[in-house]
């Protein structure tokens, strides 16, 4: 009896003192998960402004109208890109019934830009841009085909007459909706969406109760959208900015023809069509606006999910291989044919980095342990390779303890090159190299991306000024890796163009393609899944 | 063989000063891990940690040493309260500049979920698999499976002992309650029928919140708004709004814990006290009356706080199912008949033996006298409660104590 209380008490000890502390260390993440995904538990839609029925993706950078157009050279706009950009459209699905929220039947749209700021301290909480969604009813007669502001200098599609239209601007607390007569209908409630970790979005709730159209919509119906942005001008029509030949103070600039090009710097293009294009379809002489073609939203079907069409092959990959591994290779023998007992430390150093990448370890471990016990023990970028080689180690032992065993004096040794390499010399780029290679692989629980986002934006600023392109683009990888890693897919993404923006090498250009439309998909996967 | 007496049933709880300082140990290891070395604590001073953690190791100690555990516990709960109440409003002032429950913050999902949101939220998620409150599900701070999976943990643990040892909102009133001299102006305990009310109030609360599908009890009744956040008094039904839960808060956690020197908010209006009470009966602890040691002086009923002492608890010998585990009917005994019990399992300071058998070179006499003392209810009810208690607060704590630093220096308590 007494040994049954003792093992009674025993295990009452585990769970009053062990549970506590597991709890707090992070498995409630996991309880979350299983709440959401598997039990299917959410916000209620009424709260997050409905579920996500549609989004669309615009490129980034291209806040350029037709393609020249530039912001007001006033220094506010800096950086002048970005305020005006729209990265994300998200249509949501309406919703009827009670909410706490300022109204109770609504329809929401939100839009992700490339920069929400506000220093000029707008009421609505940004500064610089001005949105206006048109929405056009399929079926449904009347509607306009002519911008609700003529000065925008802008046209619709024939096929798509719009019914309604969406104003909204930074400068009123509301944004407004008006209908094809340019009648007022409603107020739109503008709230920023901010969360950690993710842009800020604006959310433009409709309120639908005074739009029938728009109330009685129902899933088999379908809508038409146009989204375009404007820089906010609180004087000229539809508060759209004048965009000028020259750009001033006052108005933006790179506009040949200012009488009849379109006054709108961003416009969400349907897909396989080309923004520029579209908006440069203005006609001079025949005093004809840019048509504008809309994005097709059907009110049943929910977000389509977008298969990744891979640029890079797997052919492309062999072949990058195998011309990486010749020059290698005649990298090794060079060097092979030169190594003696008195061979020097950097030939040797360069050797065994050859065989690393080689996938020769052993040979590489070999040379590498000579190097820190007969030349230099404080070899950096030797203690360093010899942590990765480590590292690979141990994902191939046999046993979970021996692995973490074994990954624990890999990263002792990594974490002790880093402490100890000069940061003025060329061993910081090996060093920083193999410690972000080895923490990005290896299992969250280490908790280790953040080393390497500090380590890769400490690379980057080393290699501001050099010409190793395909080191800086194997450092953006990395970056944007960590980045995605901690679902911060924008900055992954800004990364991953920086880094296209660098190479000329066709496989660097594909594979980062290819990461940047994965890392879009992520962050599609991001805002549906974590309303 | 030397037989040796059990315990003396009019010895007090104290415990020598050798397991009050082994046990210490071990409690501060346990919340020294989050205090010292966690790192989302990296920005708050090092001293300032040290202190919360001594703090903590020497109200512990002072329970385990002297055996009185509300009169610590509740400079604990207070101070947890307080501030708590600090840091919510500055943090609120910081990111929205007032204390106003924004339209954006709704919109963005930016509402700290609580336990009565919480409960209010369960039959509408069990029905229709949405959650009626305007908070993030996961993440950090307080999200919707944050406080489900800590209730969950709490609720299994210590039961309603959440009331007295891990509340955000309860050590307000207890301190109230404290407030005013020990005598009571006004005595609650002849309205008999008023220890039902909270019942009342969860039903109505959970019914409201299935009706409207929104937390009916939150946005009208919560007291604690006041004391956290609300929305913006713009028209009647805000002002009305603001008029009710002002004054409940004045009444229930201010006026009547004065007055009454017992914890009204907790005892008679809180829903989700109500509801905990439902859950006493699966934790293990029990808080046991000796019946045989019982003098029926009836000061266990005049001095629980949220009325959960009755004459038919004197006779069943077991405290009624809103007790909270607070300890004041233990503490203020006149014959020590009150205890914590583990149920199923007869392990109190009192009902030890560990030192019946001498047998040599097996365990030394004197370590399993105080085997005795350790392997007690109360040590294991109160190291589970603090600890839960202490971790919460490491949340807020340190960076309260920060910012009254910081007014005392800048007179701001806004850090940035």
């Amino acid at each position: 009896m007494r040994k049954i209380k003792i093992i009674l008490m025993f295990i009452l000890v585990i769970l009053v003192f062990f549970s506590v502390p597991v709890y707090f260390i992070g498995y409630y993440e996991a309880f979350g998960n299983f709440m959401i995904e598997t039990l299917g538990i959410n916000i209620s839609p009424a709260l997050s402004g409905g579920e996500v029925m549609a989004v669309f993706n615009d490129s980034y950078y291209d806040d350029k109208g037709t393609g020249s157009y530039t912001y007001s050279e006033a220094e506010v706009f800096q950086p002048y890109s970005g305020h005006l950009d729209i990265l994300k459209y998200i249509v949501k699905k309406p919703v009827h019934g009670k909410a706490w929220n300022d109204v109770n039947e609504f329809w929401a749209m939100e839009v992700v830009m490339g920069s929400l700021t506000n220093p000029l301290k707008a009421p609505a909480g940004f500064s610089f841009p001005v949105i206006n969604i048109y929405i056009s009813i399929d079926g449904k007669e009347g509607g306009s085909i002519k911008s609700l502001f003529p000065g925008v200098n802008i046209a619709f599609d024939p096929e798509h007459p719009w019914h309604y239209v969406v104003t909204v601007n930074g400068w009123e607390v509301d944004g407004k909706l008006y209908n094809s007569n340019g009648e007022y209908v409603d107020r739109v409630l503008i709230d920023i969406i901010k969360k950690k970790d993710r842009e800020d979005r604006l959310r433009f709730t409709v309120p639908i109760e005074k739009a029938p159209e728009l109330y009685a919509l129902t899933e088999k119906d379908t809508t038409y959208h146009y989204v375009l942005t404007g820089s906010y001008d609180p004087v000229e029509s539809g508060n759209f900015r004048s965009i000028l030949q020259k750009e001033s103070k006052i108005s933006g600039g790179g506009n040949p023809e200012p009488e009849i090009a379109p006054m709108i710097y961003d416009y969400l293009a349907p897909d396989g069509m080309d923004q520029y294009k579209i908006l440069s379809g203005y006609n001079s002489k025949k005093q004809k606006y840019a048509v504008l073609k809309p994005v097709k939203v059907s009110m049943g079907v929910g977000v389509e999910k977008k298969e990744i069409v891979k640029q890079l092959t797997e052919e492309d990959e062999k072949k990058y291989e195998i011309s990486r591994k010749t020059e290698v290779n005649k990298s090794i023998d060079q060097l092979e044919k030169a190594l003696n007992d008195n061979i020097d430390e950097e030939t040797m150093t360069m050797l065994a980095v050859l065989y690393f990448q080689n996938g020769e370890n052993e040979q590489a471990e070999i040379l590498l342990k000579k190097i820190l016990q007969n030349k230099d023990v404080n070899n950096s970028a030797a203690l360093a390779y010899l942590g990765a080689i480590t590292a690979k180690k141990a994902a191939d032992a046999a046993g979970n303890i021996a692995k973490m065993r074994i990954l624990a004096e890999a990263m002792t040794m990594l974490d002790k090159a880093a402490a100890d390499v000069k940061s003025d010399s060329i061993d910081v780029v090996h060093v920083l190299m193999c410690r972000a290679n080895v923490y990005s692989i290896i299992p969250d629980i280490y908790n280790k991306t953040d080393t390497v986002i500090a380590d890769m934006e400490k690379l980057t600023v080393i290699l501001a000024d050099s010409s190793l392109n395909e080191l800086k683009a194997d450092a953006a990888i990395m970056l944007g890796g960590a980045y995605a890693r901690k679902r911060m897919f924008k900055a992954a993404v800004d990364q991953y163009h920086s880094a296209l923006k660098t190479v000329q090498n066709e496989y660097y250009s594909k594979k980062l393609k290819d990461k940047i439309a994965e890392a879009e998909l992520l962050y599609l996967d991001k805002i549906i899944t974590n309303l | 063989m030397k037989i040796l007496p059990k315990l003396s049933i009019n010895q007090t709880f104290s415990k020598s000063i050798f397991s009050s300082i082994v046990l210490t140990i071990f409690f501060l290891i346990f919340i020294s891990f989050f205090y010292l070395m966690s790192p989302s604590m990296e920005n708050i001073n090092i001293i300032i940690r040290a202190l919360v953690v001594i703090f903590y190791g020497v109200l512990f100690f002072l329970m385990m040493k002297t055996g009185r555990i509300s009169t610590y516990r509740s400079i604990f709960f207070t101070t947890f309260a307080v501030l708590f109440v600090i840091e919510f409003i500055s943090h609120l002032f910081e990111i929205r500049g007032s204390m106003y429950l924004t339209r954006a913050a709704r919109a963005s999902l930016e509402t700290p979920f609580c336990q009565r949101a919480f409960l209010q939220s369960l039959l509408p998620m069990i029905f229709s698999k949405d959650v009626i409150f305007p908070a993030r599900m996961t993440g950090y701070g307080a999200t919707v499976t944050g406080v489900a999976a800590f209730w969950f943990l709490t609720t299994f643990t210590i039961g309603r002992g959440f009331c007295s040892w891990v509340c955000f909102f309860g050590g307000l009133d207890e301190g109230f309650s404290k407030l005013g001299g020990k005598k009571k102006r006004w005595n609650l305990d002849k309205f008999k029928y008023l220890r039902y009310f909270p019942f009342a109030v969860l039903i109505f609360s959970v019914l409201t919140a299935l009706l409207t599908y929104e937390p009916f009890y939150c946005k009208w009744i919560c007291a604690f708004k006041t004391t956290t956040e609300f929305a913006q008094i713009v028209d009647m039904k805000t002002f009305f709004a603001a008029v009710l839960f002002i004054g409940i808060f004045a009444t229930t956690v201010v006026a009547f814990p004065i007055l009454t020197k017992r914890r009204t908010q907790c005892g008679l209006i809180c829903p989700f006290g109500a509801f905990q009470s439902f859950f006493n009966k699966t934790t293990l602890y029990r808080v046991v009356i000796d019946i045989t040691e019982c003098i029926n002086c009836k000061t266990c009923i005049k001095e629980c706080p949220t009325f959960s002492m009755t004459e038919e608890s004197l006779k069943k010998g077991e405290a009624g199912i809103t007790c909270s585990r607070c300890g004041r009917c233990i503490d203020n005994c006149p014959k020590n008949a009150i205890d914590y019990k583990i149920m199923g399992i007869p392990f109190t300071q009192k009902d030890n033996n560990f030192t019946r058998d001498d047998k040599k070179g097996k365990w030394n006499l004197y370590f399993r006298s105080k085997l005795n003392e350790i392997l007690d209810a109360r040590v294991f009810l109160i190291m589970t409660a603090f600890l839960f208690g202490s971790i919460i607060a490491s949340g807020f704590i340190p960076v309260s104590i920060q910012r009254i630093l910081n007014f005392i220096s800048t007179g701001t308590l806004l850090l940035n």
